[in-house]
């Protein structure tokens, strides 16, 4: 099966290493200066059916895999990190859809994800629980014989451009915080009010505003399994796994900005520096580095070693968010440390101002202070880790 | 051990007095308990009773009920 499936995806990713540049990288600029959605991407990612792109091909989609998909995201992320981040966070909605439901309405829902090219935004971020991924405050509460959440989200990325929205809630009025579901909204179920804006350094054309969202529903949309496994299990090492793609994929186009800025030093003018040339070998070392770790973590992830996750999984899967998002950013740094003021121009053929920008919510979806602080109580309990 | 699993549920675990009164098979996390909680009841154990949980059975299930942490506490003291 894997033999016949391989020149298929093979072919697509290289149909869209060739396309990227025309249906995504044209586009960027102006997504980045206007801070809207990148809608032109998101029109051809859609003609080429990615919006399927880890839906079960029973269902119809493309059952890419998980490399494949990260494979995905690093080249649209070269062109446009906006592009890259709402593919991805849209494939982790659907992993988290599609790994914890048996059956019913919301596998007939990922069959319509892949038929229509759906596209599904993630509400786990609320005012009020500080950034804390595992606890809402918002109930489903019971209305007649459909349920009905009202929730003030403090970012949706892309909220008023999704077809969908998956969203955590406290199970029920008299739940404790971490006692949360994951409902499926569907657009025509949901009333947006939107309360904040979206000027940002960087990822501007994510539009990732705040809304007040409320929703009556049936009870068929709630994911079968608790969300702390789904969190666990699914959505926590997948967004960061495919978070990972993303940065790496800035930071591939920075290292690849600085290379051919060098050599044009050495064909045009004098020589690059030999500061320049050493550098250049740190970001190849760093990104080889950070590279394999994410390669590991979805070998990991493709075993089904998150199944059943231990506290050291869980470090490790931490460690592959601290360690890409920080090596990112220094591999982008060291980039504009060698293009020097053609890096710093918006303008120029070798800028890395809008990587640079773009690369800075690395440490702060879900901050990495946090994560640093959680990875360290883990660390107590942690006896063979190395 | 019930009583000392359930004063550590108490105090680092953060359920305060309801966890004197919970069911032996309640699912803890459903009760409110946080991740940074059940390091401090894991701790709390291996303390109290001197023993060391092999990384393994330290997972989600080890904390989904009183329960599941008596027979882990029992396993590994039957190891020592």
């Amino acid at each position: 099966m894997a033999v016949l499936l391989e020149p298929a995806t093979s072919s697509l990713l290289d149909r869209v290493r060739e396309a990227a540049p025309a249906q995504v990288g044209a586009h960027a600029a102006a997504v980045d200066r206007e801070a809207r959605f990148p809608a032109e991407a998101l029109a051809w990612l859609r003609s080429e059916r990615l919006l399927g792109a880890n839906v079960p091909a029973e269902l119809g989609g493309l059952a890419l895999s998980v490399h494949e998909i990260v494979e995905l995201v690093q080249v649209l992320a070269a062109q446009c990190s906006t592009t890259a981040m709402v593919l991805a966070m849209h494939c982790i909605q659907v992993a988290a859809i599609a790994e914890h439901t048996t059956g019913g309405y919301l596998v007939d829902y990922l069959r319509e994800v892949a038929r229509d090219q759906l596209l599904i935004a993630s509400v786990t971020s609320e005012v009020g629980v500080g950034g804390d991924l595992r606890r809402s405050k918002a109930p489903v509460e019971t209305r007649g014989d459909r349920l009905f959440v009202s929730k003030q989200a403090s970012t949706i990325s892309y909220g008023r451009f999704a077809d969908s929205y998956l969203l955590t809630a406290r199970r029920a009025p008299d739940a404790e915080e971490p006692d949360q579901v994951l409902v499926l909204l569907r657009g025509d179920e949901v009333r947006l009010e939107r309360t904040g804006e979206w000027d940002s350094l960087g990822m501007r054309g994510t539009c990732s505003e705040a809304f007040r969202i409320e929703a009556t529903f049936a009870s068929t949309a709630i994911v079968e399994e608790p969300f702390a496994l789904i969190a666990e299990r699914t959505m926590v090492p997948i967004s960061h796994i495919l978070w990972a793609g993303c940065w790496l994929g800035i930071a591939f186009e920075a290292f690849r900005r600085a290379r051919q800025y060098c050599r044009e030093q050495t064909t045009r003018g004098g020589g690059a520096p030999d500061s320049s040339l050493a550098r250049l070998s740190d970001m190849s070392a760093k990104l080889e580095a950070a590279s394999a770790l994410l390669s590991q973590a979805v070998d990991s992830y493709e075993s089904g070693r998150y199944g059943q996750p231990t506290i050291a999984d869980g470090v490790r899967v931490n460690s592959l968010k601290l360690i890409v998002s920080e090596t990112a950013q220094q591999v982008v740094l060291d980039a504009l440390a060698i293009t020097g003021m053609a890096g710093y121009s918006e303008r120029s053929p070798f800028s890395v101002a809008r990587l640079l920008r773009d690369v800075l919510s690395s440490s702060l979806m879900i901050g990495n202070d946090r994560i640093k602080r959680s990875t360290g109580v883990s660390l107590l309990t942690v006896r063979n880790l190395f | 051990m019930t009583s000392v699993i359930r004063d550590l549920l108490a105090g680092p675990g953060k359920l305060g007095s309801r966890a004197q009164e919970l069911d032996t098979d309640t699912d803890l996390y459903q009760e409110g308990l946080t991740s940074y909680g059940s390091v401090g009841v894991l701790l709390g154990l291996e303390d109290a009773f001197d023993i060391e949980f092999p990384d393994a059975v330290v997972t989600r299930r080890l904390f989904s009920s009183i329960d599941n942490l008596k027979a882990a506490v029992e396993t590994a003291l039957a190891a020592h």
